[in-house]
């Protein structure tokens, strides 16, 4: 318990000329010594407590010996750090307070020092009817802080859709009070404004940095609500320019890769966008125009060059998809109604015979994005129904290319069951094409399907799996079908 | 005669010889003893007296004077403990072994009796001067009480010496006042039963001698009046039903006679006043106020004032209107805060105190002065001292003899120590102020000189603070007194004197009946003016209290102790109605909204925070229902709306353990600036005075 050393206490008294202190007299002596220590301590406290402090100082320990009756030690104070220094020269460790000389001269020569700041006082609003204005004078709040754990995409709905900044458009007439507002630095809104000027820019390269910008610079954290609310604003005002479109898609695939930004509380504002973007119902110009020379690759992910499928809107509809499977994957164990939701959403857009062709066909990607279970369970049992669907006489050219579209997203749907299986053989595939087989694939798929299927040769593999799954599941007409399987994924 | 075991042989020697049945194996063991302390004298004049009074006897006379309801088998004296230093640590081990080993149900009540055993062992072993045996004994044990009893702990356990004990105050007080504790009859049964089985006669003596046990029918848990109190439990239970008048004081019937008359003139335009509430809404409010059913108010006679001057109808009648303008406050309707932040103190700004009329701001600084604020802007503007008196016949002469500034603060100098407190009076027109030079001193606000110096307290005072009707003002000092002064007289009218330890803050209540004072034996006290006595005693903190408050209606009171937990009292019954946990660090200031719905706290850790205040009635009558709230407020339903807007922020650096508590509202953090007064006006804003501290 001691921890005032006996030693201490026999070089005090060498200093005060006992020179040989008996050891139990010493050891006594520290003991005691050591509690009156501590009943001046506390004593000293007490005067810290009174002056609303929380660090003891020597005046403290002054008015404390005051109090104790006993003499204050003069010329201490709290002003600096005390030096203690080592005796070298002795065996054994002894420290003194280090007591400068001072040269008479120079202290009175030098200036004295400048008398402190008087004391002022300043006054602001720490509440305003409960709440805490975000001025100045008040710290950032705990509360505005993104990344809180215990945030929940569900609570967020409210506050965060209040939020307006000056540069995303403010809708007119909308004037919603911020519950919380942020503290922007300059910096940052510098930033913001820079990066959506570069990504609504015409210069690709200038575009292209400002994305690679959104995927790995780690100091955007607090933008990121504003950027999703700049996606969410972008896309439903442009949805007639494939370009913003496009670029909105590969920002918000940025925002999502960037490691060190937490979009999850924001996937909200995301989400109805990306799915406009692969289910909307007339994107870009007009889609007479378009060009259909680009191939559906569902491989899109690595095409880095976004120039070049610009006037496509299946490609983008291609990109859209694998973002919202990505979403889904990554944030399916957090909000587990997540991938159910989008799911139901798409399911719908693809069974709705009064939908474009279009939106069908970004039905059927997501779908397939989403994985194998997906397609065996509502893709597969519906294809024979949909197929009545597009084997019926279309009116013009632009109709039929779309329908082509739609064949070329099912069968490709079909054929990630066969990569999904791991059957890369097609030598054994084809062996097993045969009448019977046809006849029970046109039995499931409907025959246009089941043609296509097997002009080619790369789905045959999937063929097996596919077969599989639509027997295994419920037969018969569409509509329970696609009723049933929508349960099971839930 | 420093062996306390002897005491019974002493006395057996000293009264009158009786014959007993029994007596013949009690010599036995006294003669025993005797000869083993080599009283060899006195053991031969025994033998030969050879009748001492019997055990039995004697106990019975023991119990006779006691509250305690021990058995008659106490002081029996052990041998082989005498002879083992080692006793203590062993039957204490057992005792310990015994209780962790017992039911559930009755482990708490245990654990409460082991704390008093524990501290009494220890003092008794190092009175006997085994030091060693002290050490390890301590070592062995003190860990399982620190979580409890941190302060006492820290300070015992410096004690080694047996000229410590007798100068230590807690020592002395655990030497000199008895323990309460509260047991249920079973559990106390069964720890005697267990006690005497074993013989532990050591810690038999000890319940005996330094405790006080109230056993109950129905266990109450570790709540009430449990600890050094310098009372027994059925004192502070007897203090506590005293009945108490916590009604507003009743308005003098010749003020509210003038003020209606000053209103109708008002309504008539006779008379000029700055009021900007119409006479007639005021009329109607006094009318409600004479309406108002005085159920337990004080009687005009107990607090004597001095008769109604002109100038109060106007104070009052303005203090009328102030309140028509009151923002109603509530769990749903938070109110506004104001935070006056000091700048460049150097942490020397101890208390700060603001007018009612929110035109002036004292600050009492570490450097013996007092400094006060303008807040209006209007500069302040003292006497010069250049002038004859006799020159002067009305305000205007005077007024001429002002000084010629523009500086909207002043300050006062007097003190000769640290101020440690200042409060305004009700009418912004005067200040007093304490200090460490002992004194209290009176200032004029209007020409900024030091009016009277009331010297009484015989060591620095921590708190002074002016009652509700700016005549009488109290002072709480480190001479464990509170005191109550007159502006008019240079001596205190009343000392307050119980508490154990120093009186750390003093509050009035609304009708000036009473004052509440926080003390550092852990403990709050109401006291009653009039006849200078204690009437409530509120045990339950764990450390020093800091802060109290009583709310405007009287009925609740708020402490805060340095173990950062804040305690709503009824005081009409004396008991706990919530215990508020959420601060960080110590809290320096509390206050009641207007209607008395609302506390809200400041503190050293930077933040404000408000809490509900449930003053339901009628959860704390009934006992049971009381126990429940105190559980853990389960049975309060758990709104999503009242979820603390700011939770708790936990820094990965310092991860906090307080989990707030569901009355917990709000909180607002400041930078960096530490809370030293959180105050209320008559219309319900907040306002929070702090000093800011810059980072090193």
């Amino acid at each position: 318990m001691t921890v005032f050393p006996k030693e201490s206490i026999r070089n005090i008294s060498q200093s005060l000329g006992i020179p040989k202190l008996k050891d139990d007299v010493a050891s006594a002596l520290s003991q005691d010594v050591e509690y009156r220590i501590y009943e001046i301590i506390q004593e000293a406290t007490k005067f810290m407590r009174h002056s609303s402090r929380t660090k003891l100082t020597t005046e403290d320990i002054d008015y404390a010996l005051r109090v104790k009756n006993v003499e204050p030690l003069y010329g201490h104070n709290s002003f600096g750090e005390v030096g203690f220094k080592r005796v070298e020269s002795l065996a054994e460790e002894l420290y003194i307070i280090e007591d400068e000389e001072l040269d008479f001269e120079k202290v009175i020569k030098t200036p004295l020092p400048a008398a402190p700041r008087d004391v002022t006082y300043t006054v602001h609003w720490l509440a305003v009817e409960g709440v805490q204005p975000a001025i100045r004078q008040n710290p950032v709040s705990a509360q505005t802080v993104p990344d809180h754990p215990t945030k929940k995409l569900r609570g967020e709905g409210g506050t965060r859709e209040t939020i307006t900044t000056q540069s995303a458009h403010p809708r007119p007439g909308e004037e919603v009070k911020p519950l919380v507002k942020h503290v922007l630095s300059k910096e940052l809104q510098l930033y913001f404004d820079r990066v959506t000027d570069a990504l609504l820019s015409d210069n690709d390269v200038l575009r292209a940095t400002a994305l690679e910008s959104l995927g790995v610079d780690p100091g955007i954290h607090q933008l990121v609500p504003y950027f999703t609310q700049f996606i969410a604003n972008q896309t439903t005002h442009h949805l007639k320019q494939l370009r913003v479109l496009h670029t909105m898609v590969l920002a918000a695939r940025a925002l999502l890769s960037n490691p060190r930004v937490f979009v999850e509380p924001y996937l909200h504002q995301l989400m109805p966008a990306l799915l406009t973007c692969l289910v909307g119902k007339r994107l870009g110009e007009v889609p007479s125009e378009l060009s259909v020379t680009h191939e559906p690759s569902t491989q899109a992910m690595d095409i880095e060059e976004p120039s070049s499928y610009v006037r496509d809107h299946w490609a983008l509809r291609d990109t859209a998809a694998q973002l919202v499977a990505r979403i889904c994957k990554e944030y399916g164990q957090a909000y587990h109604t997540l991938q159910h939701r989008i799911t139901r959403t798409l399911l719908r857009a693809f069974l709705d015979p009064t939908k474009p062709f279009s939106t069908h066909y970004g039905a059927i990607v997501g779908l397939t994005q989403l994985g194998t279970p997906v397609v065996k369970l509502l893709l597969l049992p519906n294809i024979k129904a949909y197929s009545t669907l597009l084997s019926a006489p279309s009116a013009n050219s632009t109709v039929a290319q779309e329908k082509d579209k739609c064949y070329s997203a099912l069968l490709a749907a079909v054929k990630s069951l066969a990569s999904e299986a791991g059957e890369p053989d097609s030598a054994q595939g084809q062996a097993i094409v045969t009448d019977g087989l046809t006849k029970l694939l046109q039995k499931h798929f409907g025959e246009d399907f089941t043609k296509r299927l097997v002009d080619d040769p790369t789905a045959w593999s999937a063929i097996p799996v596919a077969l599989a799954a639509v027997q295994a599941g419920p037969s018969g007409d569409t509509a329970t079908g696609s009723n049933t399987s929508t349960e099971a994924t839930t | 005669m420093g062996h306390p075991a002897a005491q019974p042989s002493n006395q057996g020697n000293g009264t009158e010889p009786s014959g007993g049945e029994s007596k013949a194996p009690v010599d036995q063991l006294v003669l025993h003893y005797l000869q083993a302390k080599g009283y060899s004298k006195t053991a031969s004049s025994l033998q030969n007296e050879a009748s001492v009074q019997s055990l039995a006897e004697l106990s019975e006379k023991f119990n006779a004077n006691e509250d305690v309801s021990l058995p008659n088998y106490i002081l029996f004296y052990n041998q082989a403990e005498e002879g083992t230093p080692e006793a203590y640590r062993t039957s204490y081990g057992q005792l310990r072994e015994w209780i962790e080993r017992s039911l559930d149900l009755y482990q708490p009540e245990f654990m409460t009796v082991l704390y008093p055993i524990f501290v009494h062992a220890y003092l008794n072993l190092v009175n006997k001067q085994l030091k060693d045996q002290a050490q390890t004994f301590w070592d062995l044990y003190h860990e399982e009480h620190r979580w409890r009893h941190p302060a006492d702990i820290e300070r015992l356990s410096k004690i080694q010496e047996p000229t410590h004990v007798t100068e230590n105050p807690l020592a002395q007080l655990f030497q000199s006042a008895k323990y309460n504790i509260r047991m249920s009859k079973v559990a106390f049964e069964l720890l005697m039963s267990f006690l005497q089985e074993h013989k532990m006669m050591l810690l038999l003596r000890i319940i005996n001698q330094h405790l006080s046990i109230k056993v109950e029918d129905q266990p109450q848990g570790a709540q009430g009046d449990v600890g050094l109190v310098g009372h027994s439990n059925a004192q502070i239970e007897h203090t506590n039903q005293e009945p108490l008048t916590l009604g507003r004081r009743p308005m003098d019937s010749d003020l509210r006679n003038e003020m209606e008359q000053t209103l109708k003139e008002l309504q008539h335009h006779k008379t000029d006043m700055d009021i900007d509430v119409p006479a007639g809404d005021l009329l109607q409010e006094l009318a409600k106020i004479k309406k108002e059913p005085v159920s337990d108010a004080p009687g005009t006679l107990d607090i004597p004032y001095p008769p109604v001057k002109g100038v109060d109808v106007k104070t009052q009648l303005q203090e009328l209107a102030e309140s028509r303008k009151r923002v109603a406050l509530g769990r749903e309707a938070l109110p506004s805060v104001c935070c006056f932040t000091f700048h460049n103190t150097y942490d020397g700004l101890n208390c700060t105190d603001i007018s009612d009329n929110l035109e002036l701001m004292a600050g009492g600084f570490s450097e013996s002065y007092i400094k006060i604020w303008s807040l209006t802007g209007e500069p302040l503007r003292g006497l010069r001292s250049n002038f004859n008196p006799a020159h002067v016949s009305d305000m205007n002469d005077l007024n001429r003899f002002r000084e010629r500034t523009d500086q909207t603060y002043k300050k006062l100098v007097g003190h000769a120590g640290p101020v440690f407190g200042v409060s305004m009076s009700h009418d912004s027109r005067y200040l007093v102020s304490c200090s460490e030079d002992k004194t209290a001193r009176l200032w004029s606000l209007d020409t900024f000189t030091n009016l009277v110096c009331y010297r009484g307290h015989n060591y620095p005072i921590w708190d002074i603070s002016f009652g509700p009707y700016s005549l009488y003002f109290a002072t709480a000092s480190h001479d464990k007194t509170a005191r109550l002064w007159s502006c008019e007289h240079i001596y205190p009218l009343r000392i307050f004197a119980g508490h154990l330890s120093d009186v750390d803050c003093v509050r009035f209540h609304p009708n000036s009946k009473y004052l509440v004072t926080g003390s550092t034996d852990q403990t709050c006290r109401l006291w009653d003016v009039q006849r200078g006595t204690s009437v409530r005693v509120f045990t339950g903190h764990t450390a020093p209290i800091t802060a109290v408050a009583i709310s405007p209606n009287g009925r609740t009171m708020a402490s805060a102790s340095e173990d950062k937990i804040i305690h709503l009292w009824d005081l009409g019954s004396g008991k706990k109605i919530q215990e508020l946990a959420g601060h960080e660090k110590v809290v320096y200031s509390l206050a009641f909204s207007q209607e008395s719905t609302l506390l809200m706290s400041g503190g050293a850790d930077c933040t404000v925070r408000l809490w509900d205040v449930h003053t339901d009635t009628t959860r704390q009558l009934s006992p049971m229902v009381h126990e429940n709230t105190l559980a853990g407020s389960t049975d309060i339903p758990t709104q999503p709306s009242v979820v603390p807007s700011h939770p708790v922020k936990s820094s990965p650096d310092k991860p906090s353990t307080v989990q707030p508590s569901e009355s917990l509202l709000s909180t607002f953090p400041t930078k960096r600036t530490p809370v030293y007064q959180v105050y209320y006006t008559k219309r319900n804003l907040g306002i929070a005075v702090g000093a800011f501290q810059p980072a090193r």
